[in-house]
């Protein structure tokens, strides 16, 4: 008789604003879990993926979550995107003790015993991002981000790095994150082109990027010169866009698809012949690969499928992702990560520019940016 | 501090304002949620007269003792200047993000005590006695500092006026005083207005010679 399958939920939102990037972090888990199954599963168990469609919308992750540990009973969880998703599902898995992988960068400040963070937290994308804008391209800065707290966060971080440098804030703004039109981002490059800006830094996500790309390139900026510098720009938002508005733009991440080991070259190859050859990976996707790997090594070595025993395995455990070679910090339950900055190219790839020579502890509750933070990344720029 | 101790001091302190709990009234801002309706329940259970507002509202209507606040990303941008007046009720902020913006904003509140969120019933009657008996403190020191300030002023005068007597009249410090004292007496006003008067009469008596 076959072992009956471990189930796991995964909330991937199919529509809403941050669909396009969820559908990728989708395509991560189940191409990981396609791999694990192929190799004959986790301990001989096949994992499922149940995927629920919370609609970008906070309520929705956790009513999801709730329904399938009460009615499936399932406690291993994939997914959320925005922050507010992510607090949203927070209570339930704590209250029901499940356990929550959550792949994409944030702004940090939080822990819970119930998630294990795999994206990056600020001084793994947002300080190296901000050191190098300031070092390459000069210290004014006009900030455009969506109206919520990644955002905003983000940017206080940016504004204190600014400021110890003796830079400039030239401006601050805010648009919604659903509907914010195309007009709203022009009227924002007329007052770049009266402040004239060393870079646009941007923390826009969602539907709106975009815009925001278009508008840079109706307004003929050149990216030499102004470039956008972004941390939430990815390939995947790069070939929905169009490679053409990309191009030359600045992002920071812990991965990109550009990045040349023959782990991820397989990696990709294989992806391409499961998913498609048209398919672009980018920093969520990764990460929610290589979670579903981290699951099913802390499920191997536990030998349970019970939450605390999981958990216990999960602390410190390592695994050899596509952006190097990771490992979960066993205090804070975020993960050590590699730096990467690159620049976007004609094909919509990035051409990296900058890495760390190992993944960098994961600070979730860095106040201030420290200066040295940069040099003691031991990066080489490439 | 024992139990003793703890009891002795509240005797002797005036404002120990636990009693009156049940009988403040207690402005709940806060959406429609999970969270809403445990702090609403609690309250309850608690004894207060509670009442509901959401979104938060342009101005305060109504009198109210305290106010629970939920504090989140999104409401730090709604223009609301009357949160932060000094004559708003004492605010305890609930909520489910500890970042430096969420921080700064509760500093700029004056918030004494907080509410995490999910929000269970165990720690609001002490987040609700701790602020009321705090803003109560903050309110007498308040008071006590204008006091203060007010006898600094008289005490200013009173100097003022004892100089030029002893500098127009070659008078001792004691008989100046004495001198403005006996005028205080004989007039049946505080002496501070006598020196009032003095200095008014000496500064316009030298304007008048220049």
């Amino acid at each position: 008789m076959v072992d009956p399958a471990i189930r796991i939920g995964g909330l991937f939102s199919d529509t809403g604003v941050t669909a396009a990037a969820e559908g990728s972090t989708m395509r991560g888990a189940q191409f990981a879990i396609q791999q694990i199954n192929a190799a004959g599963g986790v301990g001989g168990r096949p994992l499922e993926l149940i995927t629920r469609n919370p609609d970008s919308t906070p309520a929705l992750y956790a009513m999801h979550i709730e329904s399938l540990i009460r009615e499936e009973n399932l406690r291993f969880f994939f997914g959320c995107y925005t922050s507010a998703a992510r607090k949203a599902a927070l209570p339930v898995v704590e209250r029901y003790d499940a356990l929550l992988m959550y792949p994409v960068y944030y702004e940090g400040f939080e822990y819970s015993r119930n998630i294990i963070y795999t994206g990056a937290t600020p001084n793994h994308n947002a300080v190296p991002l901000g050191n190098y804008m300031l070092d390459n391209f000069g210290n004014r800065v006009l900030m455009i981000g969506s109206e919520y707290v990644y955002p905003y966060e983000t940017n206080r971080l940016m504004s204190d790095l600014l400021y110890e440098r003796g830079g400039t804030k030239l401006g601050e703004y805010y648009l919604p994150l659903k509907n914010a039109r195309p007009e709203d981002f022009a009227k924002l490059m007329v007052k770049a082109r009266e402040l004239k800006p060393s870079f646009i830094f941007s923390t826009v996500v969602g539907e709106t990027m975009a815009h925001l790309y278009q508008a840079y390139a109706d307004a003929g900026f050149d990216p030499a010169v102004m470039p956008i510098a972004s941390l939430t720009t990815s390939e995947t938002d790069i070939k929905q866009m169009g490679v053409h508005l990309g191009n030359g733009h600045i992002s920071a991440a812990t991965y990109f698809q550009s990045v040349d080991t023959p782990i991820n070259r397989q990696c990709i190859a294989e992806y391409r012949e499961l998913f498609g050859q048209e398919q672009v990976t980018d920093r969520c996707w990764e990460a929610a690969y290589f979670q579903v790997h981290l699951l099913a090594k802390a499920i191997v070595s536990a030998g349970s499928t019970e939450v605390e025993d999981v958990l216990q395995a999960m602390r410190g455990l390592e695994f050899e992702a596509p952006q190097g070679r990771v490992r979960v910090d066993a205090h804070n339950h975020h993960t050590y990560l590699f730096s990467r900055i690159g620049r976007a190219n004609a094909q919509g790839q990035f051409d990296i520019l900058y890495e760390s020579q190992s993944a960098l502890k994961p600070d979730p509750y860095a106040v201030a940016p420290r200066l040295n933070d940069w040099t003691s990344a031991a990066g080489r720029p490439l | 501090m024992t139990l003793r101790a703890a009891k002795k001091r509240q005797r002797n302190d005036s404002s120990a304002g636990i009693k009156d709990l049940r009988d403040i009234s207690v402005l709940v801002v806060h959406p429609d949620d999970d969270d809403g309706h445990n702090l609403i329940a609690q309250l309850q259970r608690i004894g207060c007269q509670v009442r509901v507002q959401w979104p938060i509202p342009e101005r305060l209507t109504a009198e109210v003792d305290v106010i629970v606040l939920a504090v989140s990303p999104e409401s730090l941008s709604t223009n609301t200047p009357w949160l932060l007046h000094a004559s708003t009720p004492p605010i305890i902020p609930v909520i489910a993000y500890e970042n430096p913006i969420i921080v700064q904003a509760l500093v700029q509140l004056n918030a004494c005590s907080v509410i995490p969120s999910p929000v269970r019933s165990f720690g609001l009657l002490t987040a609700l006695a701790l602020t009321l008996s705090q803003s109560r403190k903050a309110r007498e020191r308040e008071k006590h500092v204008k006091r203060l300030e007010g006898r600094m002023a008289v005490m200013r005068t009173v100097q003022q006026a004892k100089i030029i007597l002893i500098e127009t009249k070659g008078m001792s410090e004691i008989d100046a005083y004495n001198a403005l004292r006996d005028q205080a007496m004989a007039k049946r006003e505080p002496v501070e207005k006598i020196a009032e008067a003095l200095v008014k009469a000496h500064e316009l008596f030298q304007q008048a010679c220049s």
